[in-house]
């Protein structure tokens, strides 16, 4: 058996008082697409710079395909590539020069790969272009290019759409999920988007204040048996509403879009029906919505944040 | 090529994207030009007044005033300029990296810190390099072609000196290496400033803090600082003026470059020592 792509113990990064990062246990098999979520200030970015040794871990330890970061730094840096953050540049250089700066760092990448993988991120028409003169979101597809230009098995991705636009988004998303399906890379995602985890992540881990919440498939996350949140589409609507407000199980009753959503517990659902049959309110649906969002709010009892994390 | 080889040409590369770096040249460049263009219009002035210092005692005949004296005379500004003009591109070279962000990439990759440092700290030598050359390149180059060439007289509190053109060339270059030298352990304090912090500013106006106040001890002469003035940096920058010294003072010179080396060595293993255990936060 493979050794994991990552495999954390016990690491630890203590800045002064303050604990970034709290004996984290982590492992993300091989070929997986891992999210790794939290709020901001949780220590997700600390966790990555440990991880591509840009700090040094306080206590604890990582192995990365089973190289320690401690002992074999830098060889095994040989087989990730990253995006730590923002992605910043040598902007007076043009963007086949950056990638050409950095393709002098490993072994048997050449000027050929740098073309291909501005090919990859779309930056082709743009490759004699200084980088002071991209947009943000060139600027991060240009990040993603250079994390992959010499071929790594895993890629580390610190919140890579920040900052894009929708559009910007779903490229870089499409960019990751076609790395995982075509070249086979594990890819961990640190994101504080939830929908982005749930559209793109296979498993997941949750940090908070520096410790391991909970990790796991991304499905388990989104079963019906932890779904809080029911959409109903019935008629008449008025009367539906009604019924739903007298129920002492179901709160936050809303209309959207001709249907309601409210909020009930798995185990109630039933009597909600049999409510709702009563009041001779005809039903087309009632439907528990999976949401990552939802599965939050039951992790942090925060207020709907709008798919961001608190 | 070697990584070290592959290393050292992105320093280079980056150092000489940033217009910050052509700033000294190009200060050098004026100066030189101004100086030289001074010279060519006040040159007989000059003439007149060091023969006039020198009396009935010498016979004098030709040019004076030329342009390998030009070039001497232009040195003794190493002493107050080229290090700031150092520090501009040395307190770059690792702090700038910072700034930009740029280590996120660049130290992410399969090369060790020693190595990466070890290549900045050889551009910021190529650099001092470059600019105590391209000094001596412009100033004997123009200084000859403008105000023509011939033997080098030199008046200073040693006494005076003639040096035969072809010796005062060689003279001239073992100037040049020495100032290297000695540009070399103010880039060197301004690289271990840079390795500390994540902004340039702070590492040009550290070191030059220090050379300025480093170099108000060397020059005021009170007794309650002779015991520690020896061993001042500033003390030893004129290790070049030993080169226009006849003969050549070999003990001085050992001395000041057992200094200025302690000094380098010392604060290059102490950059080494801080940049393998730095965090990067930025």
């Amino acid at each position: 058996m493979s050794a994991p792509a990552i495999a954390t113990s016990n690491l630890s990064k203590r800045f002064g008082k303050r604990m970034a990062v709290n004996r984290l246990d982590l492992e993300v098999p091989e070929g997986e697409i891992f999210g790794f979520l939290g709020p901001n200030g949780s220590g997700k970015t600390t966790t990555i710079r440990l991880l591509l040794s840009l700090i040094r871990p306080s206590e604890g330890n990582a192995h990365l395909f089973g190289q320690s970061i401690r002992k074999e730094y830098p060889r095994y840096l040989h087989q990730v590539g990253a995006l730590a953050d923002e992605a910043d540049f040598y902007l007076n250089l043009s963007a086949l020069a950056n990638l050409k700066l950095l393709a002098r760092l490993h072994k048997g990448v050449d000027e050929a790969r740098c073309l291909e993988v501005l090919r990859l991120a779309g930056l082709e028409e743009r490759a004699h272009d200084r980088v002071k003169t991209y947009s943000h979101g060139m600027c991060q597809r240009l990040g993603i290019a250079q994390a992959i230009l010499h071929r790594p098995h895993l890629l580390i991705l610190d919140e890579p759409t920040t900052g894009l636009d929708p559009q910007g988004m779903h490229e870089v998303r499409l960019m990751i999920r076609r790395f995982a399906n075509e070249e086979g890379m594990t890819i961990f995602l640190s994101s504080h988007l939830l929908n982005e985890v749930e559209q793109i992540c296979t498993s997941m881990a949750v940090l908070s204040e520096g410790k391991l919440l909970v990790s796991g498939p991304v499905q388990q996350f989104l079963s019906a048996e932890t779904a809080t949140l029911t959409e109903l589409q019935a008629n008449p609507i008025g009367s539906a509403r009604t019924a739903l407000e007298r129920l002492p199980f179901v709160s936050q009753v809303e209309e959207k879009n001709g249907r309601l959503q409210f909020r009930v517990d798995h185990q109630h659902r039933p009597e909600v029906a049999q409510a709702l049959i009563e009041q001779d309110v005809e039903i087309y649906s009632l439907t528990p919505v999976s949401r990552l969002e939802d599965y939050f709010l039951s992790l942090f009892g925060s207020p709907d944040t709008g798919g961001e994390l608190p | 090529m070697t990584v070290m080889w592959r290393l050292f040409v992105n320093e280079i590369i980056k150092v000489f994207s940033k217009w910050r770096t052509y700033i000294g040249f190009g200060a050098i460049g004026v100066g030189v030009i101004l100086a030289m263009w001074g010279f060519s219009i006040g040159g007989s002035s000059i003439q007149r007044d060091l023969l006039r210092r020198l009396g009935d005692e010498f016979i004098t005949t030709g040019n004076l005033a030329n342009g390998m004296w030009a070039s001497y005379l232009l040195m003794n500004t190493l002493f107050i300029h080229i290090p700031f003009l150092i520090t501009l591109v040395a307190g770059d070279v690792v702090a700038g990296e910072g700034t930009a962000g740029t280590f996120r990439i660049y130290l992410t990759r399969p090369v060790s810190r020693t190595r990466v440092l070890t290549s900045k700290l050889l551009a910021a030598a190529t650099y001092s390099a470059a600019l105590v050359a391209w000094l001596g390149i412009l100033s004997l180059g123009l200084g000859n072609w403008w105000l023509g060439t011939g033997d080098v007289f030199l008046v200073d509190e040693q006494g005076i000196l003639v040096l035969p053109w072809d010796l005062a060339l060689t003279r001239f270059a073992l100037a040049y290496l020495f100032a290297f030298y000695t540009m070399f352990t103010v880039a060197a304090l301004t690289f271990l400033f840079s390795v500390m912090v994540t902004n340039a500013i702070g590492p040009i106006v550290g070191a030059m803090a220090i050379i300025i106040v480093s170099g108000l001890l060397t020059i005021i002469q009170l007794d309650a600082f002779a015991w520690f003035q020896k061993h001042l940096l500033t003390t030893h920058f004129v290790l070049w003026q030993y080169a226009f010294r006849d003969p050549i003072p070999w003990d001085l010179v050992l001395d000041s470059t057992i200094n200025l080396g302690v000094h380098s060595t010392a604060f290059v293993a102490l950059a080494f020592l801080l940049f393998k255990r730095k965090d990067v936060l930025t």
